[in-house]
C-alpha cells in the first residue's frame, strides 16, 4: 500500500450538521466505486496479510479471500487488538453505512484507539469498504480532508463477504495494557490530551443468566404506525420547512401535537420522546419525504415504499434510527453542542454490547448506562461537556435517562430488545430481530399474521386488530382511512375526505373495496360500499390536468381518424382532443399547421368595426380559447367577405356575459389583450346600460359670448355666478331657463347686453 | 352547470384563463395548486392528474 501516512490523533469532533448541506447523490460504499489502482493495492495487501497464494484477477481474488473466514480469523490473531475490535464493531452493524465521524467515534468507544488507524487498516485490507467522498465520484485514497460537510463525508460498511463473520473480540472488555501499547507502537495511537477516560478505567458488563419468563416484548407496530400517520399528514398538507431546514411552527405543532403521533404507546416502559418528530426524521431517511425539499409531500403510497416483511421494515427503521442526528432520545439535549451526533455512536455501542451477550444471558440497563458513561465522548471528554453536561451531578442522570430512553424506548418499540424486571432494575437482551440487526443470525422469524383482521361497521367506523397487520396493509389503511385511536386494536373512520386522499394517492376504488372485503372476511356493509362509490363518483365529476396538450383537428373526421391510428386522449368536442401529462407526444401521424403555448399571453387577434360593436377574428393569430371567450358576450354573425368569423356585441349578449361574471373591468382587459385597445364607447354604453340607469333632461338657455375671458368673468363674478349652471365650452354658458331674464338684466348692469339669437 | 358554478366563483374566475368548451376550463399557468385548493374549499373533490 502506498498511500500517504496518516497522522494519528484524537477523534475529530462530529461534522457540524450544516443547515443547508449540498445535496449529493447517494454514493454507496462499494469496490466498484474504487479506482482500479486502489483495488490492485487492496488485493496485494490482503493476499499478503492472509498469506494466500490464490491466483486471480484483483476483484475476484478479493471476493474469494474475504470469503475465507478461517484465513481472516488467523490473520486477526496476529493483528493489533484495535483492528480486531474495529472489525467486531463493523461486523455487528451489517447493512449499516457508517459516516466517517460516527465510525471513528464508535471505534474509539469499542477500544480501537482513536479509530483512525484501525479503520485505515480495515480499509487497506478491503475488510471495510468506503464510499467516494468530497466531490469525487471514485475512491482513489482513504485520506479524508478535514473539514467536510456531513453529506460529503465517506461512509463505510463491512465488506459483503464478511457478513456473518464474527471476530468474537469482546469489545466491552477493557483494553489490555499490552494491547494498548501494541496499538500505540503499531499505529502511533496517542494518549489523549483532553483528559479522556483511559481504556483501563472502562466499565465492563456483568451479564446475568436470562430468566425463562417475565419478558416484555412488543409487536413493533407503534413506530411504523406513526410513520404512516406522518405520511397521511404530509399527503393532506405538505410539511413545510424554512430555508434553514427547521420546521415552521405550524408544522412543528402538527408533528408534536397530533393525537396519533403524540399518543401513548400500547406498551411503553419509557415514552419515546417526540415520536412524531422521530417518525418525520425516519420518513426522510427512508426517502419518501425528500429532505432537500422545503415542501415535503409523499408522491407514492407507503405500500410502494415498504417491504412486505415486518422484520425487514423494522430493521430498516432501526438502521436509520442508529444514525439519526437531528432527533435525540432526550429532546432537551438536541441543541447541546454535538451531543446528538456523538450519541449515534452511543446507540451503536449499545447494539454492539448487547450482541456480545450469549443467547442465555441478559444485562442490567444500569450496566449499559455505565458503559455509555465510560465510553462516549460527552461523558469521557471534558471538552465535549456543554450545557447540562458540565454539571457533574446532572451528567450521570443524563446518561441514565438517555440509555433508558434508547433501550426501553426506540429499541424496545422496534422489537430489537426484550425487557424483564429485576431486583436492581430492568434486564435487557436482544430479541431474534435484534440479533438479526447485529448480524448474529441470518434470518429472524416473521410473525404469523391473520388475514381477516378488520371489521368495517355500518357507521363507517373500522376496527383493525394488530395481529393481522402487515406493512402493506398498514400502509394502505392510512391511505384511505382516518385513524381515530391506537391501542390493542386500531380504530379508523372512512370519510369522503379520507377516501379521496386514497384515490388521489393512486388507489383504485375496486382495489379499496377488495382490500376491505378480503381483510374483513365477509361483505362490507352495503351502506359503506354505497358511500365509497358516491365519493368516487363525486371525484370523477371534476378532473384537473396539471399539464396537457390540446389538439384541434380541422374536422371531426380527422379527429376520429387520429384516434383510430392510436392517438389517446379525452375528446373535448368533435374537433378537440386533450392529451394529459407533460410527456412528448408522437405527432408524426398528424400534419401540424400551427401550435400555441397557452402559458404565453393571449395574442391580439380581433379587429373592431367603426361602430364598435362588430368584431372580426384574425384566424391566423386566434386560438382555441377565443371562440369560447367571445361567445360569453357576443353573438356569432355571418362570415366577413374575406371569410373571417365575425361577432356582434348587443345588449342581450352583453347581459348574458354579465350574468356569467363578466364586468366592465373584465371587458376592458379582454379588449386590451385581444383587440389591442380600450373597449369602444358604444360597448361601454351598452354595458353601463345593463345596470339601472337614470338620466335627466331640463330646459336651458345657452349664452354664447365672443371671448372666453368674458365667459370666465360672468362665471366668476358674484352678481352673475349663481345663475350659471354649467360652462359648456370656452364661450358657452348654460343658464336656468326660468332665471334667464334676471341674468340678462344683471349682465346688462355690468355692461354686457345679451340679445337672443335668431 | 358545474362550469358555470366554477366561473361564477370570483376567486376561481381569476385563476381561469378561459373556457374551451361547455365543460372544459383552462387554468392559468402555475395556478393549478390554487385552483385545486379553491375547488376543495368549495366542497369538490377533483381528480388531479399529474400532481399539483
Amino acid at each position: 500500500m502506498t498511500s500517504a501516512p496518516e497522522t494519528e490523533g484524537d477523534v475529530p469532533s462530529p461534522a457540524p450538521e450544516f443547515a443547508a448541506e449540498p445535496r449529493l447523490a447517494p454514493r454507496e460504499a462499494s469496490l466498484e466505486r474504487y479506482a482500479p489502482a486502489l483495488v490492485e493495492e487492496i488485493d496485494r495487501d490482503l493476499a499478503k496479510w492472509l498469506k494466500s497464494r490464490i491466483k486471480a484477477d484483483p476483484p475476484a481474488r478479493i471476493e474469494k479471500l474475504l470469503g475465507s473466514h478461517d484465513l481472516i480469523r488467523k490473520a486477526l490473531e496476529r493483528a493489533p487488538d484495535s483492528l480486531r475490535r474495529a472489525l467486531t464493531a463493523f461486523a455487528r452493524l451489517p447493512g449499516v453505512e457508517l459516516r466517517h465521524d460516527h465510525a471513528l467515534a464508535l471505534l474509539e468507544a469499542v477500544g480501537a484507539g482513536s479509530g483512525r488507524h484501525a479503520l485505515r487498516e480495515a480499509l487497506q485490507y478491503g475488510l471495510v469498504w468506503s464510499s467516494p467522498f468530497g466531490s469525487r465520484e471514485q475512491v482513489t485514497h482513504f485520506d479524508v480532508p478535514d473539514p467536510l460537510p456531513p453529506a460529503a463525508l465517506p461512509r463505510f460498511r463491512l465488506a459483503p463477504g464478511l457478513i456473518g463473520f464474527h471476530p468474537e473480540t469482546p469489545v466491552t472488555e477493557p483494553v489490555a495494557a499490552a494491547a494498548e501499547s501494541e496499538s500505540s507502537e503499531d499505529g502511533g495511537e496517542e494518549a489523549d490530551g483532553h483528559g479522556v477516560q483511559r481504556p483501563d478505567d472502562w466499565f465492563r458488563l456483568n451479564p446475568v443468566e436470562a430468566p425463562n419468563s417475565g419478558w416484555r416484548e412488543v409487536d413493533g407496530w407503534e413506530i411504523p404506525i406513526r410513520l404512516a400517520q406522518v405520511w397521511q399528514l404530509a399527503r393532506r398538507v405538505p410539511i413545510k420547512r424554512t430555508q434553514q431546514q427547521t420546521l415552521f411552527k405550524r408544522d412543528h405543532e402538527r408533528l408534536t401535537r397530533d393525537p396519533i403521533l403524540a399518543g401513548s404507546m400500547l406498551d411503553g416502559p419509557v415514552p419515546v420522546a417526540d415520536a412524531g418528530l422521530l417518525a418525520w426524521q425516519l420518513a426522510q431517511a427512508e426517502g419518501w419525504l425528500d429532505p432537500s425539499q422545503e415542501e415535503q409531500r409523499p408522491e407514492l403510497g407507503l405500500a410502494d415504499h415498504w417491504p412486505e416483511s415486518r422484520n425487514e421494515l423494522l430493521l430498516r427503521l432501526a438502521r436509520h434510527w442508529l444514525q439519526l442526528t437531528r432527533w435525540c432520545e432526550l429532546p432537551d439535549m438536541l441543541d447541546q453542542g454535538a451531543f446528538a451526533t456523538w450519541m449515534v455512536s452511543g446507540r451503536m455501542l449499545l447494539l454492539v454490547a448487547l450482541a456480545e451477550l450469549a443467547t442465555d444471558r441478559a444485562v442490567r440497563i444500569s450496566d449499559l448506562t455505565r458503559l455509555i458513561e465510560t465510553r462516549c465522548r460527552p461523558w469521557t471528554d471534558p471538552a465535549e461537556r456543554v450545557g447540562k453536561l458540565r454539571d457533574e451531578a446532572a451528567r450521570g442522570e443524563i446518561a441514565r435517562q438517555w440509555t433508558r430512553s434508547a433501550v426501553c424506548g426506540v429499541m424496545f418499540q422496534l422489537g430489537l430488545v426484550r425487557l424483564a424486571p429485576d431486583a436492581d432494575g430492568e434486564l435487557v437482551m436482544l430479541t431474534e430481530r435484534g440479533r438479526k440487526l447485529a448480524g448474529l443470525t441470518p434470518e429472524a422469524t416473521e410473525p404469523t399474521v391473520f388475514d381477516q383482521t378488520l371489521l368495517v361497521q355500518p357507521n363507517h367506523a373500522m376496527i383493525v386488530y394488530r395481529q393481522g397487520l402487515t406493512p402493506a396493509l398498514l400502509g394502505r389503511l392510512f391511505m384511505f382511512a382516518e385513524p381515530k385511536s391506537i391501542g390493542a386494536a386500531l380504530t379508523f373512520e372512512l370519510t369522503a375526505d379520507s377516501v379521496y386522499l386514497g384515490l388521489e394517492a393512486g388507489l383504485e376504488p375496486e382495489m379499496l373495496l377488495a382490500l376491505l372485503a378480503r381483510h374483513q372476511g365477509r361483505e362490507v356493509p352495503p351502506g359503506v360500499v354505497s358511500s365509497i362509490r358516491t365519493w368516487v363518483g363525486k371525484r370523477d365529476r371534476l378532473a384537473v390536468h396539471s399539464a396537457a396538450t390540446l389538439i384541434e383537428f380541422a374536422s371531426p373526421d380527422d379527429l376520429r381518424s387520429a384516434i383510430a391510428r392510436g392517438l389517446v386522449g379525452d375528446q373535448l368536442s368533435d374537433r378537440i382532443l386533450l392529451v394529459g401529462g407533460e410527456r412528448e407526444l408522437d405527432l408524426s401521424m398528424l400534419r401540424i399547421t400551427a401550435s400555441r403555448d397557452y402559458r404565453l399571453d393571449p395574442e391580439t387577434c380581433v379587429g373592431v368595426s367603426d361602430d364598435g360593436v362588430v368584431l372580426t377574428v384574425d384566424m391566423e393569430k386566434s386560438d382555441l380559447l377565443l371562440d369560447a371567450e367571445l361567445r360569453r358576450f357576443a353573438e356569432p354573425m355571418s362570415l366577413s367577405p374575406s371569410g373571417a368569423p365575425r361577432f356582434r356585441i348587443d345588449r342581450a349578449a352583453l347581459a348574458r356575459g354579465f350574468a356569467l361574471g363578466v364586468d366592465e373591468s373584465a371587458l376592458s382587459d379582454w379588449f386590451r389583450q385581444r383587440a389591442g385597445r380600450e373597449p369602444p364607447a358604444s360597448v361601454i354604453m351598452l354595458a353601463r346600460g345593463l345596470k339601472p340607469s337614470r338620466q335627466t333632461s331640463r330646459t336651458l338657455r345657452v349664452v354664447t359670448v365672443d371671448d372666453p375671458l368674458l365667459a370666465e368673468g360672468l362665471a366668476q363674478h358674484p352678481t352673475t355666478a349663481e345663475f350659471i349652471l354649467e360652462r359648456l365650452g370656452p364661450r358657452h354658458l348654460a343658464i336656468h331657463a326660468d332665471r334667464f331674464e334676471t341674468f340678462v338684466r344683471l349682465a346688462a348692469d355690468l355692461g354686457h347686453g345679451i340679445t337672443e339669437a335668431v | 352547470m358545474l362550469a358555470e358554478e366554477l366561473l361564477a366563483r370570483p376567486r376561481l374566475g381569476r385563476l381561469i384563463v378561459g373556457r374551451l368548451t361547455d365543460d372544459v376550463l383552462l387554468v392559468r399557468h402555475g395556478q393549478v395548486a390554487e385552483v385545486v385548493d379553491e375547488l376543495r374549499k368549495m366542497g369538490h373533490t377533483p381528480r388531479v392528474e399529474g400532481g399539483k
